[in-house]
């Protein structure tokens, strides 16, 4: 379940509000399809080990949802668990499924408390699994009769756990892994029309939006040409600084920490404030604490936050800085991806580069900005026509 | 052997597939190739004419069937008679190949172009019914409904989805309802109330030049700069607006700046799922009817606008539920069984479980019924001036017809005139509590019943018998609680007697200043008048 930024209270909720909840008859008919053919295997006895696959916003966690109410609903003394990958996400999910009428109890855990644990269950659904390692997959198919695992199609972001630092899966392994088949899932209504078209233009998957209607407010995409960093920087301030004020939620997202740092610098001297001299914390890590006590003490309104440092207040009164991998799972009225050009550099793995680049422009909704100098980076020419070109220099 | 062409929803060739035949209801015989008949209307349009509306070209195929010639319909198809699988567009044959056989040849239908036609004028349809939808929602009266569809141009709905569909943005001589319907927010105008009004000089302004201008012109325009310097509060700025605009934004006999911002407000509360009982409900300046006596026709045209918007799709759930749909009562019983069984074992709830549920729903009974009490309470009180103010009128005329000599016609004259005095400044006194959409509603405190005053000892005596009839029969019903009785049984008649206050609700402000329309109203059923008995609630339940 993607967790979602709320600008009213300025808190990541996870959607966790029974908002979120999609009533059956307002599924998609993909979705719509899953639950029936799911229904009809249960009752015939017939229940294989399944992985729903989609990409993001498909409505995966929604389908778990609807899987375990189903069950319980056929078969009312059901021993189900869901797992999930994180802390968060488990309240998120107990919050949103003790909302639903009737509300569904079932144990919810992250797949570390799985793994400690040692129950047996009649039905494992989980949420999230190309973040999960092989064997956490090998141990769900040992401790349950039946398996329902959902996750993005593309690979992980993470290559590896936090934790035990294994290597995470291979989404090809997944069936073999669970000794099941696979389920499509191909709508994402999450995504606005000119997203959707720029990320098939340079990732080739198998998605479609929703219908054409009155009611979806599309996401403009524009490409601004700065003749300098600076320049290229200081529009991105004075921009997103209005934004802010206006009571919308910002963010800039770069790929990396260390250019993390090296924007806050480039920032700061566009505004002839003093550079941060980089810190580390205890564990011998770039402090970002520090570096955001120094942007407010320069009185730049912006914030880093990730890895523990910063957080989404209700009213924010700055822009958020994040990598492209913290931004996962959440939303933004504006987001801002600068130094576009073709010297981008994201990850040594071309396809991650590909996929984390796809998650920080699917993290805006009403603006994107891409920002550059120089020549346009490969992965944007392919939309560049669609754009709205802006000059700023 | 006989070509014919079907088109049958994907779950139907799921089975067809499967079981290996289906009965088909619109078989339709071709001669020739399949290709030869690409511009054939004709031909599609019996192929199509009985397609249900459908939100994804994935959920339909086209059969190509070659069958021994038959007559008479539904027809047996058999897999074998398929000669050809066809998909509606490119985007669903791409989604097909990913979910049927994949020994299954899918090809995309050379009807593309009419499909799309097709489904926009099932857009069109779903469309206009959103706003009959929302018209009953909101409880529109005829006579403005009928001044709506004067104002909005005909065939305005099918222009804007024929520009929405070719992926056309508003520009030149649309009207401005397109224009404002179309718009998109893609400019920093400030995130609360004041944002509506920004959006509607945007508006205006792509309007008045004929294409969508990509700056923040509202915050350029001297009527921008009011928006700025005031609050937030929707009342507030529209009063300021108001009074700076003047008469230059009328349109066809609406003021353009109340229907545009008032249009985007409702817009942004239901774009979220669309109008459901929450929704609305959740809204009690929306559903107490504040905006459409505030508004009035300017309200009315903002729904029209919102229902073109929304369509049936995301208005259904709050029609249905205004509708009482008779498949609701199965609803309810099903709700209140599931509730009496834990979600989790499937065993019934213990019995301190079922009460806690059970109280819950008895408290929220509870506070509806104490509202619909206060409703009665207003009407009375303005029976009651009413009667005042023409006992009052009468004595001064007689007193009048000695020296003027008295006219009835100018009589009847001050007393509609007075009436309409006494309206207005109940209306203005609503208007100052309801009209903040970001403050709470203050209680509104009603004055005594002056009449009573004049015979007190009377009026004591029963208040004190009415007050231990009340006490006695509030007893009855703790006892009911507290007993062993059948609590799917109790529960029905409260979701029941829910259900009355609940639609109550929505006239609340019409019978409480219109005894006709109330008297209406009771004769409709919508609030039975024995419900208003303080006391029990469980008497009267079934009436």
């Amino acid at each position: 379940m993607p967790s979602i930024y709320n600008p009213t209270t300025g808190t990541i909720t996870g959607s966790s509000d029974s908002k979120w909840f999609v009533p059956e008859d307002r599924l998609n008919p993909d979705q719509k399809r899953f639950l029936q053919e799911f229904e009809r295997d249960f009752r015939n006895n017939n229940l294989h080990n399944l992985w729903v696959k989609g990409f993001a916003g498909s409505g995966k966690s929604i389908l778990l949802v609807h899987v375990a109410r189903k069950i319980l609903a056929l078969k009312p003394n059901a021993k189900i668990v869901l797992v999930v990958y994180t802390q968060s996400l488990v309240e998120m999910f107990k919050k949103a499924l003790r909302e639903l009428t009737p509300p569904v109890n079932i144990p919810v855990m992250t797949f570390y408390s799985f793994m400690t644990s040692s129950s047996s269950y009649e039905y494992i659904l989980c949420d999230e699994v190309q973040d999960l390692t092989p064997r956490v997959l090998s141990r769900m198919y040992d401790r349950s009769a039946h398996v329902v695992v959902a996750g993005d199609s593309n690979q992980s972001i993470y290559p590896e756990d936090p934790k035990w630092r294994e290597k995470t899966v291979d989404v090809s392994q997944i069936p073999s892994l669970i000794h099941g088949g696979d389920f499509e899932l191909t709508i994402v209504e999450r995504l606005t029309e000119s997203i959707m078209k720029a990320v098939k233009s340079f990732l080739h998957l198998n998605i479609f939006g929703t219908r054409t209607n009155l009611n979806h407010v599309d996401t403009k995409i524009s490409l601004c040409k700065a003749n300098s960093n600076d320049v290229e920087i200081s529009y991105i301030i004075q921009n997103s600084s209005r934004v802010i004020q206006r009571g919308y939620t910002a963010a800039i997202l770069i790929p990396t920490q260390k250019g993390i740092v090296e924007f806050v610098n480039k920032a700061l001297a566009s505004q002839g404030k003093p550079l941060w001299n980089s810190q580390t914390n205890q564990y011998g890590k770039v402090d970002f604490g520090a570096m955001n006590s120094h942007l407010s003490s320069c009185g730049l309104k912006m914030q880093y936050v990730g890895n523990g440092y910063g957080q989404f207040r209700s009213n924010p009164d700055y822009v958020v800085l994040m990598t492209y991998h913290s931004a996962k799972g959440l939303d933004f009225d504006y987001v801002y991806i600068p130094f576009c050009s073709d010297y981008l550099w994201i990850s040594y793995n071309e396809a991650l580069s590909k996929t984390l680049f796809m998650v920080a422009m699917t993290r805006a909704r009403m603006n994107l900005y891409i920002t550059y100098t120089g020549s346009l980076h490969r992965y944007v020419r392919p939309f560049e026509s669609d754009c709205t070109i802006r000059s700023i220099a | 052997m006989v070509n014919y062409l079907t088109i049958i929803s994907r779950s139907d060739f799921s089975n067809l597939y499967k079981f290996g035949h289906l009965y088909a209801h619109n078989v339709v015989p071709f001669e020739g190739k399949l290709s030869d008949h690409a511009d054939d209307k004709f031909l599609f349009d019996a192929v199509t004419a009985y397609m249900d509306t459908y939100d994804y070209s994935t959920e339909y195929l086209l059969l190509h069937v070659c069958k021994i010639p038959f007559s008479g319909s539904p027809v047996e198809l058999f897999v074998k008679d398929i000669v050809g699988v066809y998909a509606l567009d490119e985007e669903a044959r791409a989604s097909l190949a990913v979910s049927l056989d994949s020994r299954i040849v899918i090809q995309v239908s050379a009807w593309n172009s009419f499909f799309n036609g097709l489904n926009k004028k099932l857009a069109i349809r779903q469309s206009k019914a959103g706003e009959y939808n929302c018209f009953e929602i909101f409880k529109i009266k005829n006579e403005d409904r009928n001044a709506v569809s004067r104002l909005i141009p005909k065939g305005f709905v099918e222009e804007l989805f024929s520009d929405l569909y070719s992926h056309v943005r508003p520009s030149g001589n649309r009207c401005i309802w397109n224009y404002l319907i179309r718009y998109e927010r893609h400019h920093p105008y400030w995130n609360d109330n004041r944002g509506f009004f920004s959006d509607a000089i945007h508006v205006y302004e792509n309007f008045k030049l004929g294409s969508e201008i990509d700056y923040e012109i509202a915050d350029e325009v001297p009527l921008g700069d009011v928006i700025g310097s005031c609050g937030t509060k929707f009342s507030d700025i529209f009063k300021l607006m108001k009074h700076k605009q003047g008469n230059d934004y009328q349109v066809n006999g609406c003021n353009y700046f109340a229907v545009a911002p008032l249009f985007l407000y409702l817009k942004s509360c239901f774009k979220e799922g669309g109008i459901t009982p929450a929704s609305f409900y959740g809204n009690e300046h929306l559903c107490n009817g504040d905006f459409y006596n505030y508004f009035g026709f300017d309200f009315a045209v903002a729904v029209s606008l919102l229902g073109i918007s929304l369509g049936h799709d995301l208005t259904y759930s709050c029609y249905y539920e205004i509708q009482n749909l008779g498949i609701f009562n199965h609803f309810v019983e099903s709700r209140i069984n599931a509730q009496i069984l834990n979600p989790e074992t499937g065993n019934s709830l213990t019995s301190q479980e079922a009460q806690e549920l059970i109280n819950t729903l008895f408290n929220e009974v509870k506070i509806l019924r104490e509202d619909a009490i206060a409703m009665k309470d207003l009407l009375n009180e303005a029976s009651n001036k009413k009667q005042e103010i023409v006992d009052g009128d009468n004595s001064t005329s007689v007193t009048e017809d000695d020296t003027s000599g008295n006219d009835p016609k100018k009589e009847i004259h001050k007393i509609k005139v007075e009436e309409e005095v006494q309206k207005e400044a109940v209306k203005e006194e609503q208007s100052e509590q309801i009209l903040s959409l970001t403050e709470e509603k203050e209680p509104v405190v009603h004055d005594e019943d002056q009449s009573k005053q004049e015979d007190p000892q009377d009026s004591i005596n029963e208040i004190i018998q009415n007050e231990e009839h009340n006490q006695e029969l509030q007893s009855q019903d703790e006892e009911i609680l507290s007993s062993s009785m059948n609590f799917p049984v109790l529960m029905k008649k409260l979701e029941k007697k829910r259900r009355y206050f609940l639609t109550g609700r929505y006239a609340k402000e019409e019978y409480a200043h219109d005894e006709e329309r109330y008297q209406e109203l009771l004769k409709k059923n919508y609030a039975p008048e024995d419900f208003f008995e303080k006391g029990s609630l469980f008497t009267n339940i079934d009436k």
